[in-house]
């Protein structure tokens, strides 16, 4: 039991529809309608002059492949709601941007810099649905 | 128009249970009056530091320092600063004040109560550091910490360029022993060894313990004003001579040497070029020290060694430390001293130059460099901002 509670973070209006798809178990990034440039988290095309609001960029399926960019294994615990060890990383995604996540399903030990990960989705205690990475 | 500190306020540091943060920014405020040789009624411009760890913001608008101390200021400006980079902004600011005629006497105070309130989380059943809950997509819900995200920038400058543990522990063990020469370091007196940093225990793989800052209460204040009135001050005048900003948010989120290099280019040029200096000028650099990898990429991003090459320099014997040739966190840093941010870095140079440093006192100090941090770690809000100030003891 969590003292503080699982951190279920304050989404906006702009990050809603990411979570949305997250909750149909579909991982999405922010494309440009005209280059096919891709951002994540939201954010405007840096190639064409934006539409008011970023209108020309839309949340877009993504392939969910990319590697580790860099990561850390949390050794103590800063959130009784989180089991130690566990490995933070931010993986580069295929299509470019970087997300930041955990690495799951093998040995914190086994994560290095560069491997191959796909993602997968998981529930918080707070219902509500993450991407997370796996080994590839 | 040139500007100058003339007063520096420092209150006890470290552990100091039962002050309010309010109340420790009015004391700071208080002793850099008086030793700018000041009275209350003298001082017309005020601004607060932000004194919140990364982005957290508290509301502040219930009281203020200058109500609180009876000074007679016409503008007061909260909150000012993001993570690190408070100092740099709120001389930006003094400078503008002091230029239009708006002020005459302008007193910056920041003020911070980690160590207390990171002892009520504890209590509570949460380890380590007060509570940062970020919105939106970032580290909370993944379980992060400040050593957690920090510790990426470790992770990937060992990966490209074969940097390790232990030479990290050489910058840790260099600033314990500057500490050791500072009587007011909450280190000081406690010296470690290479041995000590590799066998503390690690909090997020790669950083150690001793990879980490302190947590500390307290509060540190300055007194700025222009060079014809800083004649009149008892104290030796330091110049603000310098001020640049880099920032890693032009290309947040997918530029990979974000996680390897800090954004100080655009900072130190501007910095180093107002003040017609270069690196060869500066007598000691007071970096930002969250963490060690963020040194190290200091001491290659401001050219002391090429970019990758910091490691291996920081090993070489007779480089860094108090014996050693490059001279940097004389005070022992956020590391080994205490932690207000930049506010640390930026009090250790007005020492260095004024000559107040006693056993750690640069000899003949006349160039300082004061930076804060620049790590864009996953919350764009946060440090993605670095800074750079060169302080001197004559107008450049």
């Amino acid at each position: 039991m969590s003292t503080f509670g699982f951190p279920d973070p304050a989404i906006n209006e702009d990050m809603q529809p990411f979570y949305e798809g997250t909750a149909q178990r579909r991982f999405t990034m922010m494309r440009c309608k005209q280059c096919g440039f891709w951002q994540w988290p939201y954010g405007g095309c840096r190639k064409h002059d934006n539409e008011p609001y970023l209108a020309n960029m839309e949340w877009t399926q993504a392939s969910g492949r990319g590697k580790v960019h860099s990561f850390t294994i949390a050794r103590v615990p800063f959130n009784d709601a989180f089991q130690v060890p566990y490995v933070y990383a931010i993986v580069e995604t295929d299509e470019g941007p970087l997300i930041p996540t955990n690495v799951i399903g093998c040995a914190p030990e086994q994560v290095h810099i560069g491997m191959p990960v796909t993602v997968v989705f998981e529930e918080t205690p707070t219902k509500r649905v993450l991407p997370k990475f796996k080994p590839a | 128009m040139r500007f100058c500190v003339v007063g520096l306020g420092m209150t006890e540091l470290g552990h100091v249970p039962g002050k309010s943060i309010m109340m420790l920014e009015t004391e700071a405020a208080r002793l850099a009056v008086v030793d700018a040789g000041l009275h209350e009624a003298d001082i017309d411009g005020a601004i607060q530091m932000k004194s919140d760890i990364g982005g957290g913001i508290r509301m502040r608008q219930d009281d203020a320092f200058p109500r609180i101390l009876g000074l007679p200021v016409n503008i007061y400006m909260e909150n000012v600063g993001r993570g690190g980079e408070n100092v740099a902004k709120a001389f930006l600011m003094s400078m503008q004040l002091l230029q239009l005629g708006i002020c005459k006497y302008v007193v910056c105070s920041g003020a911070r109560d980690d160590w207390s309130r990171s002892r009520k989380f504890k209590k509570a059943g949460r380890r380590g550091t007060p509570y940062i809950h970020k919105e939106n997509a970032y580290g909370a819900m993944l379980g992060d910490s400040p050593p957690g995200f920090h510790g990426m920038l470790a992770t990937r400058h060992m990966e490209l360029y074969g940097t390790t543990s232990r030479q990290l522990g050489h910058i840790a063990v260099a600033q314990r022993e500057w500490a050791c020469l500072n009587p007011k370091a909450f280190m000081y007196g406690h010296p470690i060894t290479i041995e000590d940093h590799q066998n503390s225990p690690i909090v997020a793989w790669p950083y150690h313990l001793l990879d980490i800052c302190l947590q500390s209460d307290g509060a540190t204040a300055f007194v700025v004003t222009t060079e014809e009135r800083a004649k009149d001050c008892p104290k030796p005048p330091v110049y603000i001579s310098g001020i640049g900003f880099g920032e890693h948010l032009q290309s947040l989120y997918w530029e990979k040497r974000h996680y390897s290099e800090l954004p100080i280019q655009t900072a130190r040029d501007a910095a180093f070029g107002q003040a017609s200096i270069g690196l060869n000028d500066v007598d000691c650099a007071q970096f930002y020290d969250c963490f060690t990898t963020e040194v190290l990429m200091q001491i290659e991003g401001y050219g002391y060694c090429k970019i990758g090459e910091g490691g291996p320099l920081v090993e070489t014997p007779g480089m860094i430390g108090p014996k050693g040739k490059i001279k940097f966190n004389t005070g022992g840093g956020l590391l080994s001293s205490h932690h207000l941010g930049n506010i640390t870095s930026v009090s250790e140079a007005v020492i260095q130059i004024r000559g107040e440093g006693g056993e750690r006192q640069v000899p003949g100090a006349e160039v300082a460099i004061a930076s804060g941090h620049g790590g864009e770690i996953l919350s764009g809000q946060m440090c993605s901002i670095h800074s750079s100030m060169v302080l001197t003891r004559s107008a450049t």
